[in-house]
């Protein structure tokens, strides 16, 4: 009888974990501006913050994700997530980003950048990553970050040290997503962004075809 | 009398500014309006654009850059910059960019009296 119980209980636990888990698929769009924590930026993050120039620097300018968080936190374009036995696969519509990330175990980091986009061109910014769960949250660490920028607005820099870990959970149809980015180089204590998500199913990612900001143009224009 | 186009007033939810640079960022909160012709439109991501070409009253040129939201975003949302004639004299209004000479469009006159607003959402 005990055992009987027991069992179900089981069975009823990890029923609810896989559902949990599945729900996280899907598309979705950001819903609202979202949340960070304190920024506390160490001498080195605040040397880069102010030399960053807005108008030049934004890696945006250039068709390039300029973080992982960054890359999330763009409104209107939706984000499509599909979770397989052994990997998750997001699909960003901005700028055509499809990121592979395995399962696993620190041992499954890959070598190469985990985002591409369909032009076949990695992108170092958003870090080589793996994903595990933990109950009904899926847990994405990434490392082996280049040079980005987690607030494009106000030059808050990512650095190739930075260890970033997104935790996705899914209650009543809103994906919420933590980015907690620990970085000693860069931040007196880690920074924390959250964002929510509104289930847009309905919605089929297009072809982005991003093409480069590139003012030279304009400004010439108005030299001569 | 002038003729409200709200192409996307089917729109349920009010968004913020689809962006991939940062809207807020790049542009002030100042509102401008600028007149002139029409040189170009871009339909593209990850802004459309509108530049034109402002004469002032001593003959100098000066050409504008009229930013919106994203071709894809656009599209989703039914709206086209079909109604933008190169050529033809339109009279933007939007927020000053923080790079000299450039707009974040609100609504842009045309010739005939119509307004056009292409993101209803953001005004």
């Amino acid at each position: 009888m005990i055992l009987k119980f027991a069992l179900g209980l089981l069975i009823f636990c990890v029923s609810l974990r896989v559902l949990g888990q599945a729900e996280i698929s899907g598309t979705w769009l950001l819903d609202g501006p979202g949340t960070e924590s304190e920024i506390r930026l160490t001498q080195e993050g605040e040397r880069i913050r102010s030399e960053y120039d807005l108008l030049v620097d934004d890696p945006s300018l250039y068709c390039t994700p300029a973080s992982s968080s960054r890359v999330w936190a763009n409104p209107n374009a939706p984000v499509k997530i599909e979770l397989s036995e052994d990997q998750v696969l997001i699909s960003y519509e901005l700028f055509d980003l499809r990121r592979e990330i395995p399962l696993g175990d620190e041992s499954m980091m890959p070598d190469v950048p985990s985002t591409k986009n369909l032009n076949g061109v990695f992108f170092a910014e958003m870090g080589s990553s793996i994903a595990r769960y933990a109950g009904n949250k899926l847990i994405i660490e990434s490392k082996n970050h280049v040079q980005g920028y987690i607030r494009t607005s106000r030059g808050i820099p990512q650095s190739p040290t930075t260890l970033a870990i997104e935790e996705l959970t899914v209650a009543e149809d809103v994906l919420r997503i933590t980015h907690t980015y620990i970085d000693e180089a860069i931040f007196e204590k880690p920074l924390v962004l959250e964002y929510f998500f509104r289930r847009a199913d309905d919605i089929a990612l297009a072809t982005y075809n991003c093409t480069d900001a590139n003012y030279d143009w304009f400004d010439e224009l108005n030299a001569n | 009398m002038k003729k409200y186009l709200l192409l996307m007033s089917l729109l349920l939810v009010s968004l913020p500014v689809a962006s991939h640079h940062s809207t807020n960022a790049n542009f002030t909160q100042e509102i401008i309006t600028v007149e002139g012709i029409v040189e170009r439109v871009r339909f593209q991501n990850p802004h459309a654009s509108v530049l034109i070409k402002n004469i002032d009253q001593q003959g100098a040129e000066t050409f504008w850059l009229i930013e919106s939201g994203a071709r894809t975003t656009l599209e989703r949302q039914g709206v086209t910059l079909d109604l933008l004639e190169i050529g033809s004299r339109v009279r933007a209004t939007g927020r000053k960019g923080r790079r000299e000479f450039t707009m974040y469009l609100r609504e842009i006159e045309l010739e005939d009296g119509t307004v056009f607003i292409p993101q209803p959402d953001l005004n």
